[in-house]
């Protein structure tokens, strides 16, 4: 297993009254990661900066072994990274075409284009809604269809920031067996940042807890399931 | 002089439509260089965070409400001659046009800017697909920033007429001199007139985009 993110002494100041500082923290290729914490804690702090959104304003982090140092670097790095946000905006236009944004960013040919949008389109039974201004969507529906945004460049590296928030039921186990799939068949990372104690069970082999801007306790294997009643392992 | 003014215009008075072309070529100019300078400004201001920005926004509205009179003051006590002339009236127009344009840009631009420019980035963009995408939300809004630049094209030679018409007596350098007896006001007031049906329509022109789009 390789480390594809790295993390090593960072700080950053997020405003005024809130940082994150986290010494030494490693993503290797593999397991699934989720972090979870209450609010305030820092997930969504964490993933920003993973994305490369924010700069750190001390220590350094290199993803795919490479250290982004201009703006060039970082859109070559965010190209292989699907990220989203905790209040995803959507953009003028229809479903359809917000799905294929990150893919007009990417030049990928129109036809494969459509091919990937149409698959996930039908994957999450949302091929009624394709030309649907996104203003009409329902909130599951929007939060779906930015989910299906970041999936559809076919990213190495998924970073999301509570993807199953205001999704039914059925769509919710879409979700989550779909993201299992793509950690497994297709080696795709995924860290997501999540409060559910449901998506850490069902999907999450290694759990980072954070509090206050720091990484307290991590969890793997078994342990997992200790999560919700607070105790847990302490892993050297 | 407002029925002699539309005399002039519906008779298409050969002198009043050769000034309305040469002042449309001017405005042309102003806008177009408002435009090529304002709008990058405006959509740079609005999009990024930079250690002075609140500086700069703040220069620039204060730049934009400043007067055609303020400005004319000020260049009366350089070369006037040179600025009556089509190109000191390029520089002089562009100079008042700008600030509307970049100011009223950035405040557009900046409403959500944030979190528009972060999906983009995250999406994968790069920083010239970013700003085409963030100009593509706020096209209508920006139409409208355009059309108050223009707006104050359009009022600015309006005036300027009126200017040179009572105060030199003369026309641009490159168009009849008017005698006194053409009663030069009548001139400038047709001019206004028809440039303010130009304004109209351009504005009306674009409700109509906005409607169909």
């Amino acid at each position: 297993m390789q480390n594809l993110i790295e993390i090593n002494d960072i700080h950053h100041r997020v405003h005024a009254s809130f940082s994150i500082h986290i010494d030494q923290l490693f993503f290797q290729d593999g397991p699934i990661y989720a972090i979870a914490g209450d609010n305030r804690a820092g997930k969504s702090a964490l993933l920003r900066v993973l994305a490369l959104l924010d700069t750190v304003d001390e220590g350094r982090i290199t993803l795919f072994n490479t250290e982004a140092r201009n703006s060039r670097q970082r859109t070559a790095l965010r190209r292989r990274i699907g990220f989203l946000s905790q209040h995803p905006a959507l953009f003028r236009g229809t479903v359809r075409e917000n799905i294929g944004l990150g893919l007009r960013y990417r030049s990928v040919d129109p036809e494969e284009s459509v091919i990937r949008i149409r698959r996930l389109l039908k994957n999450f039974a949302m091929e009624k809604y394709a030309d649907m201004p996104v203003s009409q969507l329902s909130a599951g529906q929007y939060q779906l269809t930015a989910l299906l945004r970041s999936l559809a460049p076919y990213p190495e590296i998924l970073l999301l920031d509570e993807p199953t928030r205001q999704l039914d039921q059925d769509t919710y186990n879409a979700v989550v067996d779909h993201l299992k799939m793509l950690n497994d068949e297709r080696a795709v990372m995924v860290i997501l940042a999540t409060k559910s104690r449901d998506v850490i069970q069902r999907l999450a082999n290694i759990t980072i807890n954070m509090r206050d801007g720091k990484v307290v306790r991590i969890l793997t294997g078994e342990h997992q399931k200790k999560v919700g009643n607070g105790k847990g392992l302490r892993v050297s | 002089m407002l029925i002699e003014a539309l005399q002039l215009l519906i008779q298409l008075n050969g002198a009043v439509f050769l000034n309305i072309a040469n002042a449309l070529e001017v405005a042309g100019y102003i806008i177009i260089l408002a435009l090529v300078t304002g709008l990058p400004i405006g959509m740079l201001t609005g999009v990024h965070t930079f250690r002075f920005r609140r500086l700069v926004l703040y220069l620039l509205h204060i730049w934009l409400f400043l007067p055609a009179t303020g400005l004319g003051i000020f260049i009366s006590y350089l070369h006037t001659d040179q600025f009556i002339s089509p190109l000191g009236f390029i520089f002089w127009g562009a100079l008042l046009t700008i600030p509307i344009i970049a100011g009223l840009t950035a405040d557009v631009i900046s409403s959500d800017s944030r979190a528009t420019r972060d999906e983009t980035l995250a999406l994968g963009a790069s920083r010239w697909q970013m700003y085409a995408t963030m100009a593509r939300q706020k096209r209508e809004q920006i139409y409208g920033v355009v059309t108050v630049g223009i707006a104050r094209v359009f009022t600015e030679i309006g005036g300027f007429y009126l200017m040179i018409s009572f105060v030199f007596k003369q026309g641009f350098p490159s168009v009849p001199v008017f005698e006194l007896s053409n009663a030069p006001e009548h001139l400038a007031v047709a001019i206004g007139l028809f440039l303010f049906g130009v304004l109209v329509y351009s504005g009306l022109h674009i409700v109509q985009f906005k409607k169909d789009t």
